[in-house]
């Protein structure tokens, strides 16, 4: 089911902002949280886990699952080849 | 008409929300481009997130050959839609009438080679299907798509 306009553009910009935090603060959050998936909601991590799995059936359970990003975090810096 | 993309140090991502009517799927990912890549593709965990169970999906018909090593690709076949958002809150609709496909990284393990977590991508297709320009602009820190 597609959402209307304002709840994509709503849905959109919340994940935007919480990429960008998820960039500017790398370099804790690796110290913190290296080699785990993290969940982000509103600028903050609640939830981590190494299973994705388990994480994400954690997530299911939240009452705005869909309001939440879900990162993994590398604990050291790689260079990327896609 | 710009969308702003975001520079990581996996490189140009973009913010967009997948939408499968036919599955009931409506899901905002962080894309990455990948010029590299001919097709679009949804990491395994993302695909995840949504309820798709990537193991039940049909095998892509095509091989796929790349340097990051063996991956087992599906394809998800029913149409869907791309929704960015544009400046001037406007949000503009990219059609996938293919589906996309949807792959999880080989388990392998080698010395300076990890194989990560999947990351969504946008590939060539998307770019093509758009009509859209991607500008990369990385002394200055920027990049964005350009719609004409």
């Amino acid at each position: 089911m597609m959402v209307n306009q304002s709840e994509a553009l709503e849905a959109i910009n919340r994940e935007q902002v919480n990429q960008e935090w998820i960039n500017k603060s790398l370099p804790s959050l690796r110290r913190k949280f290296g080699d785990r998936y993290i969940v982000i909601r509103g600028r903050k991590v609640i939830d981590s886990d190494k299973d994705f799995e388990k994480l994400l059936a954690r997530v299911r359970r939240l009452t705005d699952p869909g309001s939440v990003t879900i990162e993994y975090v590398t604990a050291l810096e790689y260079l990327w080849l896609l | 008409m710009r969308s702003r993309s975001v520079l990581s140090e996996m490189g140009i991502e973009v913010v967009a929300q997948f939408t499968c009517p036919m599955r009931h799927i409506t899901q905002t990912y962080n894309f990455h481009i990948d010029t590299g890549s001919s097709s679009s593709y949804l990491g395994w965990e993302d695909a995840a997130k949504a309820g798709i169970k990537v193991e039940e999906l049909p095998s892509s018909s095509k091989p796929i050959f790349g340097f990051g090593g063996a991956a087992d690709v599906k394809h998800l076949k029913e149409p869907g839609f791309l929704r960015v958002h544009f400046e001037g809150n406007t949000l503009e609709t990219v059609e996938l009438p293919d589906g996309i496909l949807a792959y999880r990284p080989s388990r392998r393990k080698t010395t300076h080679w990890r194989s990560g977590p999947s990351v969504s991508l946008l590939g060539r297709d998307f770019l093509r299907m758009s009509g859209w320009k991607l500008i990369a602009d990385l002394p200055r820190q920027e990049a964005y798509l350009e719609r004409p």
